[in-house]
């Protein structure tokens, strides 16, 4: 559980590039460990998918906050799921409400 | 003990004012790569202003403008190998590469990714580091140095006898990096062009 409470951790101080690639690389190690792989896998992969995009090019500023404002809470409610071991259910349904959000974002 | 001062180059080693290509080159650069706007920097800070240098580095003016610069400087200082962090170092040590095959100097070319590959041979270099030898690490604006580091870093693991004792990048936006990387790597950061050699927008968020 401590990479989500890292993720938890850094997530506090927005998105942006470098702290994507941080964020990705701490769900990453959590997937090679085998901890709640699922959802792990899943932040690790928005996470980078954003930085990667954010990297290209200007990050006009309310760009980064639209996006910010639609996933953070998203992916700190899968990261309270994973903290509070909530029920499998639970989990899956938090993970897909991150990857609606995702999608909603493109 | 005598210990050498560390102390930053100029920029006229890298280019004089008074040479018409720096006029030419900074208009090139202020019409094409300068924005002003509301952005967030890779590192999260907010700033009214932009250095989008692609849309120079990849323009055929511009590339040819910097490849003759950066030619000249490694001639002036017999380095043989280019290369720096992907995306931003590699249109540029492409046409320097290209330009100094014209003119036979011959010059290695690489580029550094920020991490390993998951698949494959999983390497973070990719072409001809000159083992041995003096690297020059390009690069197309310098903020804090965090790209230039990790070009270094990455470099070093793959080709430890390489040899990097300066960085080049075509904006420096003097928000550290020529410090950092002094103190940090002990290399030295040359640029064409300043922050302060562009119109910056005042405001209480340009933290630049």
């Amino acid at each position: 559980m401590q990479w989500a409470t890292k993720i938890k951790k850094l997530l506090q101080d927005g998105l942006y590039v470098n702290n994507l690639e941080l964020i990705g690389d701490a769900a990453w190690e959590a997937v090679k460990s085998g901890q709640s792989m699922f959802p792990a896998y899943v932040i690790q992969q928005i996470s980078r998918d954003i930085s990667a995009c954010w990297d290209d090019g200007p990050l006009l500023a309310n760009e980064a906050k639209r996006v910010e404002d639609a996933l953070r809470p998203s992916m700190e409610a899968v990261l309270d799921s994973v903290l509070s071991n909530a029920s499998q259910a639970d989990m899956v349904a938090s993970v897909e409400a991150l990857i609606k959000k995702r999608v909603d974002t493109l | 003990m005598h210990v050498a001062k560390k102390t930053q180059i100029p920029a006229e080693d890298v280019l004089r004012r008074d040479d018409p290509r720096w006029k030419r080159l900074h208009d090139i650069v202020f019409e094409k790569s300068f924005k002003t706007g509301n952005f967030i920097l890779s590192s999260g800070v907010s700033s009214k202003f932009l250095f989008q240098l692609r849309q120079t580095t990849m323009l055929a003016e511009g590339a040819t403008l910097i490849a003759e610069i950066v030619l000249e400087y490694m001639q002036r200082h017999g380095i043989h190998c280019i290369g720096g962090l992907v995306q931003g170092a590699v249109p540029i040590g492409q046409s320097v590469l290209m330009l100094g095959h014209a003119k036979r100097y011959p010059i290695n070319h690489f580029f550094v990714r920020k991490e390993a590959k998951k698949h494959g041979a999983e390497e973070l270099i990719d072409g001809y580091p000159l083992d041995d030898s003096e690297v020059l690490i390009v690069d197309d604006v310098a903020t804090k140095g965090g790209s230039i580091k990790t070009a270094i870093e990455n470099l070093l693991k793959e080709h430890p006898s390489c040899v990097v004792k300066r960085a080049l990048v075509i904006v420096d936006r003097q928000e550290g990096a020529a410090e950092v990387l002094l103190a940090n790597r002990n290399v030295q950061l040359v640029s064409l062009f300043k922050k302060s050699d562009f119109p910056i927008p005042e405001s209480p968020l340009c933290l630049g």
